[in-house]
């Protein structure tokens, strides 16, 4: 069946570091159109650098990655700003702007690409600040929020715009249990209302199990799980069991 | 070139194929945020805040430097020329090395000093907080957003600051002069004014402006490019002020070299 979905983003055997350091090791994934994708693994892993590699932001080594069939890896700047273009992005702690107020975070791409009248694009930020729960923050700085405000900042900024695609770098991770559950709220309406392309990285694994159509595992620069969230929970790898539950791992090594 | 690298590896020579890479890397870095000064778009109103921040900001400490630079010009001068019976002659020699060297290299340090590790900071704190990876992913160019409208500040408020940095040193000079050899006023701003020929004038303005040109480029690449983790932001403006000083002195050679050779 999958096979009959368009394929959104490939990353196929890409290498992906920092100078001399390599963080991601000849992998494979696919997003599927309208697919939520997860992709779970310990921290400093490399998870934040597959997404700044299918963004553009910096460049594997060796492979290739297709966004829409395109092989956006030879792509100059230019063209790199029509790709970014269909996707958004949210990073780990929101970077938003911190020179501009919320609005004019929100507004940011609708302003710079002049995709719309300035009277659309009060209408949109007001829109999406509604969404996100944050209708009366338009007018602070960003210093003024706190961390749940400033994710959900972020998210309507990737909101805003309307793309097909978005990119969440740990969304949820170190909030309080109400904002925790808040933003998770958010990915799920947004994976019902907008049809969405997500792909989400965390080591979260409740969380991921909650959003997730389809999961892959990070470690040590490879993907050691591809599948659905029911075939993660009966995977008899050891290293995904030990992801999954260090507690029981730890005891039964002993 | 891997292999380079890796044959290379904490030999002498693998540390001046670093240096040469930086260099490079510096020299591309400068060649874009030029062509981004020169071609439109541009940024008028970012570019006016900068503009502000960078030259009412650093107006009360060039101040401060020309005053202070001036009385001591003045005090040395006095002392050096009374050996050869010449103190009629101070306006003259205050003149020509605060237009020539003094103004501009002292009122560029402290421009240094406040405003490029004011902006080395702010794109340091930038860049950590993935604020410069945020632009890209929202479409925009850093250098055109950020770099362009500093360095241009840095450009059109490096030959202003000089100018009334000048001016204040020419007043102490004066207040020296009336004070403890009490020569005329008019005999001093007179020979004062005798010095300010185009060739000098010219020549503090174009270091002025070169000068200028260093602190907005060094400041911003050094900023941009900031390691991550909590000691980027002090590490990056420290490097940001002292590579502007020095270059600064050694452009200040260079400039002055090629001024006597063809002008001065
Ligand atoms: N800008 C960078 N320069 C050099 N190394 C980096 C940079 N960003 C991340 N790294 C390194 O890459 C590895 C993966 O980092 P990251 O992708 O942020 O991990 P994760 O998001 O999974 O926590 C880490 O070892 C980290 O130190
Ligand atoms: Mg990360």
């Amino acid at each position: 069946m999958k096979e009959n979905r368009e394929a959104i983003i490939q990353l196929i055997n890409a290498t992906i570091g920092y100078g001399d350091l390599t963080v991601v090791n000849h992998v494979d994934m696919v997003v599927y159109q309208g697919e939520t994708k997860v992709i779970l693994g310990p921290s400093g892993v490399g998870k934040s650098t597959i997404l700044k590699a299918i963004l553009g932001l910096i460049k594997p080594t060796t492979g290739e990655i297709r966004i829409h069939r395109e092989n956006i890896v030879p792509y100059q700047e230019r063209e790199l700003v029509r790709i970014r273009s269909q996707m958004a992005m949210v990073f780990q702690h929101g970077a938003l702007f911190d020179s501009m107020t919320v609005g004019e975070n929100v507004s940011y791409r609708l302003r710079e690409l002049e995709m719309t009248t300035p009277d659309k694009i009060d209408q949109r930020v007001d829109e999406v600040l509604n969404f996100v729960g944050l209708r009366g923050a338009r007018k602070l700085k960003p210093a003024q929020l706190s961390g749940g405000m400033r994710k959900r900042v972020a998210i309507a900024r990737g909101l805003a715009p309307d793309p097909e695609v978005f990119l969440f770098d740990e969304p949820t991770v170190g909030l309080d249990p109400i904002n925790h559950f808040n933003i998770e709220q958010l990915m799920l309406k947004l994976k019902k209302t907008q049809r969405a392309t997500m792909l989400i990285v965390t080591h979260d694994v409740e969380s991921a199990l909650r959003l997730a159509d389809s999961i892959v595992i990070l470690h040590e620069g490879q993907f050691i799980f591809d599948g659905t969230p029911t075939a993660l929970k009966e995977n008899q790898d050891m290293r995904v069991k030990a992801f999954l539950d260090p507690e029981k791992f730890a005891t039964a090594r002993e | 070139m891997d292999r380079l690298k890796i044959g290379l590896v904490r030999t002498p020579l693998y540390y001046f194929y670093l240096f040469l890479c930086e260099l490079g890397a510096i020299a591309r870095f400068t060649g874009t945020a030029l062509k981004s000064a020169i071609l439109p778009p541009y940024r008028r109103s970012i570019t006016r805040r900068q503009m502000d921040a960078i030259g009412v900001g650093s107006l009360p400490i060039v101040t401060l430097t020309g005053l202070f630079m001036g009385l001591v010009l003045a005090l040395q001068s006095i002392v050096e020329l009374r050996n050869i019976g010449a103190t009629a002659y101070i306006g003259r020699a205050i003149g020509t090395t605060v237009i020539r060297e003094l103004g501009p290299v002292l009122s560029s340090m402290m421009v240094a000093a406040r405003a490029g590790s004011a902006i080395s900071a702010e794109l340091a704190s930038m860049t950590i907080g993935e604020q410069i990876d945020a632009l890209r992913a929202e479409g925009s160019d850093p250098v055109e957003k950020l770099v362009e409208p500093r360095l241009i500040a840095c450009l059109i408020m490096m030959p202003v600051l000089t100018l009334i940095c000048d001016m204040v040193a020419f007043i102490g000079g004066w207040l020296v002069a009336c004070t403890v050899i009490q020569i005329s006023s008019f005999f001093y701003w007179d020979s004062v004014l005798e010095v300010l020929t185009p060739a000098f004038v010219w020549g503090g303005a174009i270091k002025a402006l070169a000068f200028g040109f260093v602190i907005g480029v060094v400041s911003c690449y050094s900023g941009m490019k900031t390691s991550f983790g909590s000691s980027g932001v002090g590490e990056a403006t420290t490097r940001a002020v002292v590579i502007s000083s020095i270059s600064i002195l050694a452009l200040d050679f260079l400039i002055t070299k090629i001024f006597i050779v063809t002008w001065w």
